[in-house]
């Protein structure tokens, strides 16, 4: 217990001390057991705070490529995406090389100008955007031979 | 003998052709008694209530068979989505006010009013005494509903001080915004514009309130629960598919129950909440999920997974419309 309120004291120190830089330990199951939070030197990750307020979608105004859409595979569905979520068929969103979870694009189909709004929530290693099946029939490219899409990026104001 | 069974036939065709007065002067008789009415009048209301055989045409016709791909394009088109954003902005400050209320989100009351009603566009035209008359006193295989909820009514016309012969509704009695048959009307719809009466027929904001306070105040063990998710994504073990659907239509599982009869769920973040296995066909097959409690709520307003996942996912695409 007196070990337990000693380290409370550190975490709060630390805190104080260093805000924005605190490490937050990723918590394995051997850590769960009696011993406390350990307070690891602030190099390693930054800490992110959680704010009680849903977190807004990052601000990727500007940003513009253009790239082949592929999409999810029907087996798919039900599976953990690399932000937690679950992938679902009928979800408007896109796995994406690099942008932010979060983010939300615009995806033209270059062949018609049709466009919809994504939320990238996945990752992917090649640098085309994974559209959601259900997604990619709405831009009209499902079943076509490598579309061209533009990705234009939208700004914070939208709600998430 | 021969005879005998003509007569015995002949005798059936003059019952049953009577058997309509006969359970009109009976259901008369049982609001006199069991509800302090007028004799006189109700006669008198039932000499200007009509049979709408265009109601009995409409029954007969095969049910909604569509399998679940077809059924949510007649919900999910750009009208109804752009007119459900048009609708919130219009009444975004009641909505506001039933969501705080009642924790029921924004977007799935206004999307329950498009899928109802088109956002107050279909009402329907039939009198509501007519549809319920119809269908209590003509449509034997739900007779026994539709005369209880003509009581209902009756007794909510009283009530609202509402003529009886006057409101309008769909072809099964069903009326205003949301849609609420008479026992609805009556248990669950409020006065949330606080003018004195509840008025579901021609005010928006009692209809918002009512329907946000029927999710919410369904029954004692079931009502909408702010914050939590409604439907997600799932596979499931192909062994257990039928063990899994075959299950009580109520969420008396919890999902960690569930997993351990073969669902497989990606995640172990609801393992405490109650859930269903939904399926529903796509272009491409099969497809699964669990629903929750709020799922549920929603199919408390019919009972139909289609008809709940196309309130759901309306209520996505207005969301996502009206914060474009």
């Amino acid at each position: 217990m007196n070990r337990l309120i000693k380290y409370a004291a550190i975490v709060i120190c630390l805190l104080q001390a260093a805000c924005t830089t605190v490490v937050e330990q990723p918590v394995t199951k051997a850590e769960v057991q009696p011993k406390p939070v350990i307070i690891r030197p602030a190099q390693q990750k930054p800490i992110v705070v959680k704010p009680v307020q849903p977190t807004p979608p990052p601000d990727i105004r500007g940003f513009r490529q253009k790239t082949y859409a592929t999409w999810y595979n029907i087996l798919e569905h039900g599976n953990s995406t690399a932000n937690g979520d679950i992938y679902d068929y009928y979800a408007m969103t896109a796995a994406h090389q690099n942008l932010p979870f979060g983010s939300q694009v615009r995806v033209r189909n270059l062949t018609t100008g049709r466009s919809i709004i994504v939320t990238i929530n996945d990752r992917q290693t090649s640098p085309e955007i994974k559209l959601s099946t259900f997604a990619a029939q709405q831009l009209g490219v499902l079943s076509k031979a490598q579309p061209m899409v533009s990705i234009e990026g939208l700004s914070v104001k939208r709600a998430y | 003998m021969f005879r005998a069974l003509i007569l015995l036939i002949l005798l059936s065709i003059s019952h049953f052709a009577i058997a309509e007065t006969i359970s009109l002067d009976s259901f008369i008789n049982s609001m006199v008694k069991e509800h302090g009415f007028n004799k006189k009048k109700l006669q008198q209301l039932f000499k200007k209530v009509k049979k709408k055989n265009s109601i009995l045409k409409v029954m007969k016709r095969p049910g909604e068979a569509k399998p679940w791909y077809e059924y949510r394009k007649i919900f999910l088109t750009p009208d109804r989505i752009k007119e459900g954003a048009a609708f919130w902005r219009r009444h975004a400050k009641t909505l506001a006010r039933a969501e705080k209320t009642y924790g029921v989100p924004v977007e799935i009351i206004v999307s329950i009013i498009g899928v109802e009603t088109f956002y107050g566009k279909q009402f329907g035209k039939f009198r509501v005494i007519d549809s319920l008359y119809t269908l209590g006193f003509y449509y034997p295989r739900r007779a026994d509903f539709f005369r209880k909820e003509l009581k209902e009514f009756l007794l909510l016309t009283r009530e609202e001080k509402l003529n009886p012969l006057k409101p309008l509704g769909s072809y099964a009695g069903a009326a205003g915004y949301g849609q609420f048959m008479p026992s609805s009307y009556r248990n669950y719809a409020v006065d949330f514009d606080h003018d004195g009466v509840r008025n579901l027929w021609n005010d928006v904001e009692d209809s918002i309130g009512s329907i946000a306070n029927y999710l919410r105040h369904y029954s004692k063990s079931y009502g909408w629960k702010p914050n939590q998710p409604v439907i997600k994504a799932t596979k499931v073990r192909s062994s257990a598919v039928s063990t899994l659907l075959g299950l009580e239509f109520k969420p008396q599982l919890t999902v960690r129950q569930l997993k351990q009869k073969g669902l497989l769920f990606a995640t172990n973040k609801y393992d405490n909440h109650l859930g269903l296995l939904i399926d529903l066909k796509t272009e491409q097959g099969t497809l699964y999920w669990v629903g929750f409690n709020n799922f549920y709520m929603i199919t408390r307003y019919n009972k139909s997974n289609r008809y709940a996942m196309a309130v759901y996912q309306l209520a996505q695409a207005i969301k996502a419309s009206y914060n474009e």
